[in-house]
């Protein structure tokens, strides 16, 4: 997802379109000031302001706030469908939602009205639906305008680039972070093993459709569809500030998860105690794949692109944490590759109830939610994921 | 008041009536003259359309705005504008409204894809020549007309329509235009092809390999429009292999009805058989909405083979129906597997709930279905037999009196769709189409209405 947050005052602003008058283009952006994202890809596309754009996947999300006197304006966007199945997105004005399609095989400028009410900023935000439409442009300009109307290509740019922050003025970051090697057998226990599940045999904790099949070694677990889950319960596990939950799993080839706009839960971690913390991990197009660390009102997120994950190979997933300082960090690694974050002390140490595999939450209230594919090769271990780290570039 | 009286007064009133038929079909072929003009010598390009114009035609939409450079295959666009012609055609032998049908069947040979199938549009514009690879570019030594787009959509019925318009064209035209005759061929081709080995037909052929365009999908009737359209070919030009698509899709559908106690099917499956998430707002569940019109294909199915064992998955189908119904009388459209609980989304954040306070609008959640209807149709099937069904819904040759029946019947209609017509032969309304409420507009689901009541009304004063 990427967020960019633009104050836009009325006044001076340097080039016009031709066809409009000065001063009312408010706000102008390109693709190139924006970099690759999770859910949004710069991708060159003829006929695109510059050679590229931006391709959104359905958890892509550009996000922008302007300030408006109050009055009628129009939300430009120039858009581009490769196709009639890759067409969709919404626009999000004030957090009212329309659906439009981008022109199938050409560019087109799809107007917005927009109605300032006042001072405050105005949240306006393109989210991806179907996947690979792709957007150039977007523009606020005052008055009411239609479709194709204006062209985008004549007006110049208003925002200039971020200018960047020093990474140890920042009290929160998100970082790339990637294993030094993937596992490459089986999972050896060690004296940091807090528990090992190879799957050999149906486990206990198994429930609802679950059955064995090939594993990535050996056998693996299989959960099916609806109610098919794993469960392992708290009490086998000693758990304290710094651990990791790693195995493989390789849902149904068939149904296409890693790039569905399914919602598909990998993992929940349930606390023993009412305020405890509680760990998410699922797949949604909203926010692809998103490990979420909660603990009363204090939530943490990690968010993952998995459109390129292979739904043919079993994939190695990773949670780690590390809870013990006043900086307290956090990792999710899909196949060795993924982010750290890190933040102010505000979570506390762990103590899960259960951890449980593959289907919606037990007793959440939610419809089943499920994985639909097989598990492999469990190990929860003390030891936080950081040694085994590659250094950052 | 004494019987000869009476009889004067019958014959006078019957005059005037027969009077008034004949200015109102001179009215309805005059109406139906100047609309086709306007339409083939103002609107057409390439001699296709949209679904909607400004009257000024200064502007123009599809399902979303389009140039004016394009066609619109997915209906009310160009192969229901052709429809309207034949009808005219046939319903008065002027061949004014063939060549005008001819000429839309010309906007669809030119927009076939090189697989045989068509996108969503049809663009004639030169710049667009390297968007999508068509047909037409087969032969060409210009290796950038080949590299365009190439999949073709079942989706809103848009190659389904695109080719039984050319089958219609083809059969009126008595396969004499030999363009359209080998691209209704091809397209033929093309469906056969993309019926999968199970027998059900993807969103999107040829397949890409990514997203749910490749899964087989009932949303929107699309297998149903692939049935239909192989039914019309197989009774059309006998080829067998049209009808054993039909047999075959049938056969897809019994292997797609879920497990008792949903014996019902999913909007959309996977190459696994398995219900499979579509969009976000559409998972993998049993679905209340299409799952109707499943069970009316497998209707006509059974009674296009003469095999009843299509009719086998009905009754489970239509007691789940009896036990999902919503309190409120309509269905839901999802269901969730096992549990049988209706699904719903939150309309901001498109997350799947059991809770319908708070739903996207832009999407039915809920459908007024009628499985009643469905069940009816059944128990007379079974009632009758397939043979003496099918024989007692063929149509009849109406007598003369049915004729003017029927005539009188229509002419309110016809009347006011001849009110309606402005000096140069449009039928200019302020809704319908894809744009904004009480704009005045060309809508051309509008212009096939009134094409269709003039066109039935002269069939039937003409005797045709």
């Amino acid at each position: 997802m990427r967020t960019l947050l633009v104050g836009c005052l009325l006044a001076a602003l340097p080039v016009l379109a031709a066809e409009l008058p000065p001063g009312d283009v408010l706000l102008k952006l390109e693709a190139e000031q924006y970099g690759a994202a999770a859910g949004v890809a710069v991708v060159s596309v003829p006929g695109a302001a510059g050679g590229s754009a931006l391709s959104l996947s359905p958890e892509g999300m550009i996000v922008g706030a302007v300030k408006l006197a109050p009055g009628r304006y129009t939300l430009l966007v120039r858009a581009f469908a490769p196709a009639g199945d890759q067409d969709g997105f919404f626009i999000d004005i004030a957090r009212a939602r329309t659906r439009r399609t981008a022109p199938i095989g050409r560019w087109g400028v799809l107007a917005l009205p927009l109605e300032a009410p006042g001072e405050e900023p105005l949240a306006v935000a393109v989210i991806g639906q179907e996947p690979g439409v792709v957007v150039d442009q977007l523009a606020v300009v005052r008055g009411a305008f239609k479709d194709d109307e204006v062209d985008l290509a004549k007006l110049a740019p208003t925002m200039k680039a971020g200018q960047q922050q020093g990474l140890e003025n920042l009290s929160r970051l998100q970082l790339p972070a990637r294993l030094r090697e993937l596992p490459a057998g089986p999972f050896v226990p060690g004296a940091q093993t807090l528990l090992h599940e190879p799957f050999e045999s149906v486990p206990g904790g198994a429930t609802g459709r679950t059955s064995l099949t090939a594993g990535k070694w050996g056998q693996a677990l299989y959960l099916g569809v609806p109610d098919g889950r794993y469960d392992v319960a708290g009490e086998r596990v000693a758990w304290g500030a710094t651990g990791t939950i790693e195995w493989w799993v390789r849902p149904r080839p068939g149904q296409r998860l890693w790039e569905d706009q399914g919602w598909h839960y990998f993992l929940y971690g349930a606390p023993a105690a009412p305020d405890g913390l509680r760990l998410d991990l699922s797949r949604h197009p909203a926010w692809g794949l998103q490990l979420a660390v909660t603990a009363g009102e204090v939530t943490e997120k990690l968010q993952l692109s998995t459109n390129r994950a292979d739904p043919q190979q079993w994939h190695h997933l990773l949670v780690s944490w590390d809870l013990r300082g006043d900086r307290q960090y956090l990792w999710l690694l899909l196949d060795g590759a993924g982010l750290a974050s890190y933040f102010p002390r505000c979570l506390p140490a762990p103590a899960f109830r259960s951890l449980q595999f593959g289907n919606t939450p037990a007793g959440s209230g939610r419809p089943w939610l499920f994985m639909d594919g097989a598990l492999d090769e469990l190990l929860v271990s003390t030891s936080p994921v950081s040694d085994r780290l590659e250094a950052l570039r | 008041m004494r019987p000869l009286a009476l009889t004067l007064m019958l014959l006078a009133s019957a005059a005037v009536a027969r009077a008034a038929d004949e200015t109102l079909a001179r009215q309805a072929e005059a109406g139906l003259q100047a609309a086709t003009t306007f339409l083939t010598t103002r609107v057409a390009v390439g001699g296709g359309y949209l679904g909607t114009y400004l009257p000024d035609l200064s502007d123009q939409w599809g399902e979303e705005h389009a140039t004016r450079d394009q066609n619109w295959i997915q209906p009310p666009g160009c192969p229901s504008v052709g429809v309207a012609f034949l009808q005219a055609w046939e319903a008065t032998g002027d061949e004014r409204y063939l060549r005008a049908a001819q000429q839309v069947a010309g906007s669809l040979v030119y927009g076939q894809l090189e697989c045989g199938g068509w996108d969503y549009i049809v663009d004639h514009s030169p710049a667009a020549a390297k968007a999508w690879y068509y047909r037409h570019n087969r032969g060409s030594a210009d290796a950038a007309l080949k590299r365009g787009r190439n999949q073709a959509t079942f989706d809103d019925d848009v190659t389904q329509a695109a080719t039984r318009l050319l089958m219609a064209v083809d059969r009126a035209l008595e396969q004499r235009d030999a363009p359209i005759h080998e691209a209704t061929l091809a397209a033929l081709e093309f469906m056969l092809r993309a019926q999968h080995e199970s027998g059900g037909w993807p969103q999107r052929y040829p397949p890409s390999g990514h997203g749910y365009g490749d899964f087989f999908t009932f949303n929107d009737s699309t297998i149903a429009d692939c049935a239909s359209t192989m039914m019309i070919a197989a009774r059309q030009y006998g080829d067998p292999r049209y009808a054993a698509a039909v047999a075959h899709c049938g056969d897809f559908i019994i292997r797609a009805q879920l497990p008792e106690p949903q014996a019902s099917w999913a909007q959309q499956y996977d190459f696994d058989l398995q219900p499979a998430w579509a969009r976000r707002f559409e998972p993998a569940a049993v679905c209340g909405g299409e799952s109707i019109g499943v069970m009316r294909l497998l209707i006509e199915i059974a009674l296009f083979t003469d095999d009843a064992k299509y009719l086998r998955p009905l009754p489970a189908a239509l007691d789940w129906f009896a036990r999902s119904r919503l309190p409120d009388g309509k269905y839901a459209r999802f269901y969730e597997l096992q549990t049988n609980r209706p699904l719903y989304f939150t309309r901001d954040t498109y997350l799947l709930t059991y809770s319908d306070a708070d739903m996207p609008t832009h999407y039915s959640f809920k459908v007024a279905a009628n499985p009643e209807a469905v069940a009816k149709t059944y128990q007379e099937l079974v009632a009758k037999g397939l043979a003496a069904y099918r024989q007692a819904r063929e149509p009849r040759a109406l007598t003369a009196a049915q004729r003017e029946a029927a005539a009188v019947a229509l002419e309110p209609a016809v009347s006011k769709a001849v009110a309606a017509q402005d000096a140069e032969g449009r039928w200019v309304t302020t809704s319908g189409g894809a744009i904004g409420g009480g704009q005045p507009r060309l809508d051309m689901q509008t212009w096939e209405r009134h094409f269709k009541t003039l066109s039935d009304y002269l069939k039937l004063v003409k005797g045709r």
